[in-house]
């Protein structure tokens, strides 16, 4: 193409003629013809080419083996990789078999389930209704607008659905948020909004799963056990990176530990409208089930402990049931370095032993409220 | 932020939408400043300062160029600008090269020595707006146009967003008597607007970014790999490069375009040219006339006995390669390219009388020139001379360094390219068909198009490849 007519010379004045409306409303009507078009196409692809999308990721793996192999199951353990690394099903069972409450329970932790995927996640396991599910245990993470980087993953795009934007939206536009944040999570979530928004990269998919299916498939599988529970294996770059500065100060994480155990009930910060509302939403989605949601705090000494008080005191407010494991005051043992592959996440041995207080906890709540009158 | 990405659109939306809103020229000038400097400041807010260090230093310049009385007055000046732009991109992009190169020799030559490199991080497209600033200077000083008092439009010519990171390298005679007049929305072809856009991010998007892993495997380890993937490997980075760089050129041209501003064009169909000359009048065709006026013909041009003139063809290539990047590949290239251009003048040269080729005489030296282009290519994306070396030592022995193969099926995508590319160019891009379309038939085109673009992009978006420079 010719490049120098894309802008002619400027026209003789005297020949413009005034724009009359019907000339303005013209282009208009081009602009939502082409904008039709584009929507009418993209839902036939999206159509076209979904079915193509064969679960690749963690959590599309895990949620294809809570519809097909898992097999039935009275208690779901839900949450990131705090509980994918920390909760031990045939642990967790034997405990309750033994209080005389026999159940069978998964571990249905994925890694680095953000807050607001842990909503989807659990849509979507409600959509697969799941028979004889009586309790959902979830351990939600803190809800921030956080994303590991500025990511358009299949996985990071599919939870920035129409209901979780919205809420994202409207926690931008909460009181009391500083510009800079509000700034920041318009960065973090456009892109991953935009790309679902136009289908983009879904057609490059679907042809890479055709040309080679199965490639960049990457999840561990559901655990030896078939459960679920995949103990950390330190393997990759990552992990090897947080045990090593782990093992480099342990003297801070002691000291973390102890002040925590001193002040084991820390002042709250004030619950959020949004924080109230997502909990409510995760409530909604696990009762579709048809189970009671129990929510609980992992034992870690992390950042992410601190922003997890909002569930103390949504559970202080009465709103939900809170079983609160990150207590050093009281359960020391999961604390304990030997039981700690990382400051946010216990090895084999300290999930055991976090398994084996989370059953604990439980068991006196389900007895409690079988007691209680009716 | 890059063309092809997301958040490029709400950006250029509301550019457009702004830009043709506000009333008279001054306040769409200065918003579209803003706009530009914004755009840069995307990447790397710290390097805006050597944009305004630049556009300053040569209004400057360029006024005292115009009002000094005596010769050595104006070149003071100019030696000014030459200075402070040439130092600004000696510093950032070719100090650590230089002193790391003669560390080497005198390493080579038994003198140990301890050097201390920069590392400083080289400002997107510092490459390009240096050229280009320069330009004013050195043609306010030949007299060919009347320096401007108006800053502003200084600082627009040297920090207009579509063209700032990666050309083409616009020339002040070109630009500025656009920023003198006001522009008229009735004067954009917005339909030729719109339909070079996407042509521009089909090229990068979907047909670039779709190859260049694969490309970017080859070169990691060229001896892991047979001589068929060393050939295909060549082909195809042809290609991507071609797309990338021509893509965004493109979508330079078109949002300019848009905006009522007029850039020239950097890419004629190179792959198809039937000559060496020809290529270099097709490929880049900012910088080459850059390199033409500012360097070949202060050189003595063809003037002068044949080897000066052969002199002064390798010599302005050497330095087009060393405008790319601070790395002896690209040296390899340029000489690579300027010796190419010398032996086909003096074969042109013994073959006075010859006619122009035809048939399939001209389809055999379209395919000769450009596998000479494809195995200069490969200096360009070599990591280094040595990966170099292997790359064409196995496409010309048709000897296997290893046993990896890339999928045959990149071969296919490149034939495909190839025969597009020959009908695009003989159809010259259907313009007549997309013209003659009735609005809301092209309008529904326009939307089903961008619709299967973003479907078949490549799901991560890669930066363009003339970042780097």
């Amino acid at each position: 193409m010719d490049v120098d007519i894309l802008v002619r010379e400027a026209p003789d004045p005297s020949s413009v003629v005034s724009p009359t409306p019907g000339h303005r409303a013209r282009p208009l009507g081009l602009v939502l013809v082409g904008l039709l078009a584009f929507v009418l196409a993209r839902v036939a692809l999206d159509r076209s080419l979904t079915p193509e999308l064969a679960p690749r990721d963690e959590v599309a793996a895990k949620l294809a083996w809570l519809a097909a192999d898992a097999g039935p199951a009275d208690v779901l353990v839900v949450g990131s990789s705090t509980i994918h690394r920390g909760f031990v099903p045939e642990v967790f069972d034997a405990e309750l078999a033994a209080g005389g409450r026999p159940v069978r329970s998964l571990n249905v932790g994925v890694r680095a389930l953000h807050g607001l995927e842990t909503a989807w996640f659990l849509d979507q396991v409600a959509e697969l209704r799941p028979a004889g599910v009586r309790w959902v245990i979830v351990a939600p993470e803190a809800l921030s607008f956080r994303l590991a980087d500025p990511d358009r993953t299949r996985r990071v795009r599919r939870w920035h659905d129409a209901r979780r934007s919205a809420f994202l939206f409207t926690m931008m536009l909460e009181p009391g948020r500083e510009l800079d944040e509000r700034r920041r999570a318009v960065a973090k979530h456009y892109e991953p909004i935009a790309a679902r928004l136009v289908g983009h990269g879904d057609g490059s998919r679907a042809i890479e799963e055709r040309v080679s299916p199965g490639r960049g498939r990457r999840h561990e599988g559901m655990g030896a056990r078939g459960d679920g529970y995949a103990p950390i294996p330190g393997t990759t770059p990552g992990q090897r990176e947080r045990r090593r500065l782990f093992l480099a100060d342990l003297d801070g994480y002691r000291a973390d530990v102890a002040t925590m155990a001193a002040d084991p009930d820390p002042s709250l910060p004030p619950l959020r409208a949004s924080e109230a509302a997502y909990l409510a939403d995760l409530e909604r989605s696990i009762r579709a089930i048809g189970a009671e949601p129990i929510f609980t705090t992992t034992p870690r000494s992390d950042p992410a402990r601190r922003e997890s008080l909002y569930l103390r005191a949504a559970a202080r407010a009465g709103s939900i049931r809170l079983i609160e494991l990150d207590r050093p005051d009281l359960y020391p043992e999961v604390y304990a370095i030997e039981s700690r592959f990382d400051p946010g996440h216990t090895n084999d041995r300290g999930a055991r032993e976090l398994t084996r207080v989370l059953a604990e906890r439980f068991l006196a709540l389900i007895v409690a409220d079988a007691e209680r009158p009716r | 932020m890059i063309f092809t990405d997301l958040p490029f659109i709400p950006f250029l939306l509301f550019v457009l939408a702004v830009h043709w809103a506000l009333p008279g020229n001054r306040p769409r000038k200065l918003w579209l400043l803003g706009c530009s400097y914004l755009f840069y400041a995307a990447w790397d807010v710290r390097f805006l300062s050597l944009i305004v260090v630049s556009t300053l230093v040569d209004y400057v310049a360029a006024l005292l160029i115009a009002r000094s009385a005596t010769p050595a007055g104006r070149k003071a000046a100019l030696g000014l600008s030459i200075t402070v732009n040439l130092g600004l991109l000696g510093t950032f992009k070719y100090f650590d090269f230089f002193i790391e190169s003669a560390a080497a020799l005198l390493g080579d030559l038994g003198i140990p020595t301890d050097v201390s490199t920069l590392g400083l991080v080289l400002p997107v497209g510092i490459s390009f707006y240096t050229f280009q600033t320069l330009s004013y200077t050195i043609d306010a000083y030949r007299g060919r146009l009347e320096p401007t008092r108006d800053i502003a439009d200084v600082a627009l010519f040297v920090a207009f967003f579509p063209q700032l990171v990666a050309g083409p390298i616009v020339r002040a005679q070109s630009f500025l008597p656009q920023l003198r007049e006001a522009r008229r929305f009735a004067q954009v072809d917005v339909r030729a607007c719109l339909v070079l856009l996407a042509i521009g991010f089909f090229k990068k998007a979907v047909l670039s970014d779709a190859i260049v892993t694969q490309i970017d495997l080859y070169f990691a380890a060229p001896a892991s790999f047979d001589a068929a993937s060393a050939w295909l490997a060549s082909l195809l980075f042809a290609v991507q490069i071609y797309c990338d760089f021509s893509g965004y050129s493109d979508m330079a041209i078109a949002i300019a375009g848009l905006l009522g501003y007029r850039l020239g064009q950097n890419f004629d169909f190179p792959y198809l040219a039937p000559s060496r000359a020809e290529v270099w009048r097709r490929w880049h065709m900012s910088l080459s006339s850059w390199m033409r006026d500012y360097v070949y013909f202060p050189l003595g041009g063809s003037r002068g006995s044949r080897l000066v003139q052969h002199r002064n063809v390798i010599l302005t290539f050497v330095l087009a390669g060393l405008w790319h990047g601070a790395a002896w590949t690209f040296v390899a290239w340029g000489l690579f390219h300027g010796v190419a251009l010398v032996i086909a003048r003096e074969l042109a040269e013994r073959r006075p009388d010859a006619t122009p080729p035809t048939g399939l005489r001209l389809l055999a030296w379209v395919a000769v020139t450009h596998a000479v282009t494809v195995f200069a290519i490969v200096f360009f994306r070599a990591p280094s001379l040595q990966n170099a070396f292997v790359v064409l030592g196995a496409a010309l022995t048709f000897a296997s360094p290893g046993s990896r193969s890339l999928p045959t099926v990149l071969f296919g995508l490149w034939v495909v390219a190839a025969v597009v590319h020959v009908v695009m160019y003989r159809t010259g891009s259907a313009e007549r068909l997309w013209r003659a379309l009735p609005g809301p038939v092209f309008a529904g085109g326009y939307g089903v198009f961008w619709a299967l673009a973003f479907a078949f992009a490549s799901p991560e978006v890669k930066p363009f490849y003339y970042f780097q420079f």
